[in-house]
């Protein structure tokens, strides 16, 4: 109770964004993590789905910060889950990979060439570097955004990030000399 | 100042402070610093404006909606039911 002029008066109480609305405002962007994680439009839905599941059961336990974030760590966690009933193969080491050179890279692509193939490019790289820039650059989150939402450090999502456009970059690259050969 | 990639990669020491110049999310004197040395640095320059570019292109290439009736079918899905505390 708050006090004015001596008499109490009650204090208005916060509105809790209802579970629907929250979910509903996060629909296009968990769909899309969801795209770049599995790359199939019917097991990005599924996992969507799932997520809203998991996410409403969890809700009573949810403080209300960085929504987005909450959701995309439960669906990257869900995504884990699955994978692993699966069993299937983890990441391909980017360590070897070499950066080439690239002068003069952008003024030879097209505009609308990269704009097509950027996606498929980001879609190829490894994981933990795909869901960096797809956070960061694609959804435009913050670091401290992309941190929780993949339960990691900051300073670890910026070396992803950075690891991440490199070698989008490097690829592009390649994908450019190599459309110069065939033509 | 002296630098060691004129034409090259960027300088090590400022791969960092370029990303978050080129994403925006440097500000005050790391900003100031990282547009000041790739004004002076070919390589940092070139750097930077090459990230500038990718990260542009990833902002706007990007931005699709999922097709209507999978909106659709993902708002059915969303759980309803009142009370739930939180």
């Amino acid at each position: 109770m708050a006090s004015v002029l001596g008499r109490s008066v009650p204090k208005p109480e916060k509105q809790s964004p209802r579970f629907e609305d929250v979910a509903r405002q996060e629909l296009a962007v968990l769909y899309r993590v969801a795209l770049r994680l599995t790359h199939s439009a019917e097991d990005a839905e599924d996992l969507v789905s799932q997520t809203l599941l998991n996410a409403h059961r969890a809700w009573g336990s949810f403080d209300g910060s960085y929504p987005r974030s909450w959701l995309i760590k439960i669906l990257k966690n869900e995504f884990l889950t699955q994978r692993r009933k699966r069993g299937s193969a983890g990441n391909v080491s980017i360590d070897s990979i070499e950066e080439p050179s690239d002068e003069g890279f952008w003024e030879e692509v097209s505009w609308s060439a990269v704009g097509e193939n950027i996606l498929r490019e980001l879609d190829r790289l490894p994981e933990e570097y795909r869901l960096a820039v797809a956070l960061c650059d694609v959804e435009e989150m913050s670091y401290e955004e992309a941190a929780l939402s993949l339960d990691i450090p900051v300073g670890t999502v910026r070396s992803r990030l950075f690891r991440g456009r490199r070698l989008l970059r490097a690829r592009l690259v390649h994908m450019v000399e190599d459309s110069g050969r065939e033509s | 100042m002296k630098h060691h990639n004129e034409d090259g990669p960027p300088c090590g020491h400022m791969e960092g402070l370029l990303n978050q110049a080129a994403d925006g999310s440097s500000r005050g004197l790391k900003l100031w610093y990282a547009i000041n040395h790739a004004a002076r640095c070919t390589g940092c320059g070139n750097y930077l404006r090459r990230l500038r570019e990718t990260v542009g292109r990833l902002h706007s290439a990007t931005k699709e909606m999922p097709p209507t009736d999978v909106l659709n079918r993902l708002e059915a899905a969303i759980p309803r039911e009142e009370g739930i505390p939180r």
